[in-house]
């Protein structure tokens, strides 16, 4: 075995050990296949100290994503339960957004030509208008409903549209600004494209049962309503902010899950992943309700002990949960291409 | 069916052929448009045996290392006849379309019968019903 060999079989661990099982002799032979030269000295010298192109190492990392999701090859039923359970984290996150959009568009529409600030004498006084970002928002509720109805180009390229522009909108506003912004501006800008990815794992083949996401759409404009209908001071100190809405909804669902006697352990991964993102989104407002000043500080201090706490514990309970699942599953078997 | 999937079927139909023939058997065929990896490539592979579209065809052992040959079977053989169909029926719709149209220029000047009165320009009941701006 030359050196390219052992270097490409380094990559192929990178794979699922069944697929590996099946396919690694033929897929070694074919890449030195794909390297041969017929000058014996470049021959020589590709086998001693050649490295696989980045094209091609990229390929084997992708195909073994995609095979642990069930997006190739033969699905096992570990990779569909990674698989389902990031196709629910996909919607859950379109749902996020559409519910977010419907709800501040409709509060807008409702208070349309009111002054602004209601408790602040402000000269010459600010009316609330729809301004094209709000308009732009409600893309996210084409999105989702473009995800639930099997239109994933349009899903994938309405959701890239919103994360880019809100992103870089971001970016440029605070290339100037404090660079505290960094500490808790960055992960969140990194969380929304981690699942903006994970829209790359719906399947067209795998469509949803529409109902039940477009009463959670409904409940989450309820629930988004309600909160803008709170106290003013409650939301402006941080006190619940959108992360600890995530949690008001993460943590008791996550409650449900266990109590159910028959779990689909796709969600239960799901939810691991949504409560973990949670976690680190509620961790990088923290030096934001740390700036707060002293005598406002004790209750969001409080409330954000609370909901690290309350995710870590369910978080933990799901990822114990997910574990014990994939654990109960057959090994995959391994197969042969005789059998 | 994807379009390495299509390339790959495509491939076989010509004859059993092992990895890396594929992989340049897809060369030749797409004008070196697609570029199969190995890591696509036996992604793509394992799919369609599985499902039933190819199997292996025979072995050979070259240079000490396993070469496997791969056919299309009928099954993968009537999928892609009806893909072929499928995108031959809409490359024609395409093409007839085509032999009606004439490029426009953006922005050209409207011709004289085209203005309204006073300089205002009149809408079409066409572009009003489709929305659109003259």
């Amino acid at each position: 075995m030359n050196t390219l060999e052992r270097r490409y079989r380094r990559v192929l661990r990178l794979l699922p050990a069944p697929y590996r099982a099946r396919w690694e002799e033929e897929m070694v032979e074919a890449f030195l296949a794909s390297v041969e030269t017929d000058d014996p000295e470049r021959a020589e010298y590709v086998a001693e100290f050649g490295r696989p192109r980045l094209a091609e190492v990229a390929s084997v990392v992708l195909l073994s994503v995609r095979l642990r999701l069930g997006l190739a090859g033969t699905p096992t039923p570990r990779s569909l339960i990674w698989g389902g359970a990031f196709r629910i984290v996909a919607l859950c996150w379109l749902l996020t957004g559409a519910a977010m959009a419907t709800a501040f568009t409709a509060e807008r529409v409702r208070a349309l030509g009111r002054p602004l600030y209601d408790d602040l004498a402000v000269e010459p006084p600010v009316f609330v208008t729809l301004s094209a970002w709000d308009l732009a928002s409600m893309l996210w509720v084409v999105a989702f409903a473009a995800a639930l109805f099997g239109r994933l180009r349009v899903a994938r390229g309405l959701a890239v549209l919103l994360v880019l522009s809100t992103a870089l909108t971001r970016i440029v506003e605070n290339l100037a600004g404090a660079p505290e912004f960094w500490w808790y501006g960055g992960p969140s800008i990194v969380v929304e494209v981690c699942l903006l990815a994970t829209l790359w794992t719906l399947n067209p083949t795998v469509r949803p049962w529409w109902g039940p996401w477009i009463l959670a759409w409904l409940g989450g404009v309820a629930l988004m309503l309600a909160y803008l209908a709170a106290p003013t001071t409650a939301l402006a100190w941080g006190i619940v902010d959108s992360a600890g809405l995530y949690t008001i909804v993460l943590v008791p669902a996550a409650m449900v899950q266990l109590a159910r006697p028959r779990r689909d352990p796709a969600w239960s991964l799901a939810l691991a992943v949504m409560i973990g993102i949670t976690l680190i989104r509620v961790l990088g407002a923290l030096p934001g309700v740390l700036n707060i000043p002293p005598e406002f500080v004790m209750a969001p201090l409080v409330a954000a002990v609370v909901e690290v706490a309350a995710l870590v514990l369910a978080g933990a309970l799901m990822v114990v949960v997910s574990v014990r699942a994939l654990a109960r599953l057959e090994p995959d078997p391994h197969r042969t291409i005789a059998g | 069916m994807t379009q390495p999937a299509f390339f790959v079927l495509t491939a076989l139909a010509g004859g059993p052929r092992h990895g890396y023939g594929i992989v340049g058997e897809v060369a030749d065929l797409s004008g070196g448009r697609v570029q199969l990896k190995i890591g696509t490539l036996y992604g793509v592979l394992d799919r369609l045996v599985s499902d039933g579209l190819v199997e292996p065809d025979r072995e050979e052992i070259r240079q000490g290392r396993l070469r496997r040959y791969y056919r299309l079977t009928e099954r993968g053989g009537a999928e892609l006849a009806a893909d072929a169909e499928r995108q031959a029926a809409a490359a024609r719709t395409a093409v007839e379309r085509l032999r009606g149209w004439r490029p426009t220029r953006a922005g050209r000047a409207p011709s004289a019968g085209s203005a309204g009165v006073a300089g205002t320009r009149r809408r079409s009941p066409r572009a009003v019903a489709d929305g659109g701006a003259v």
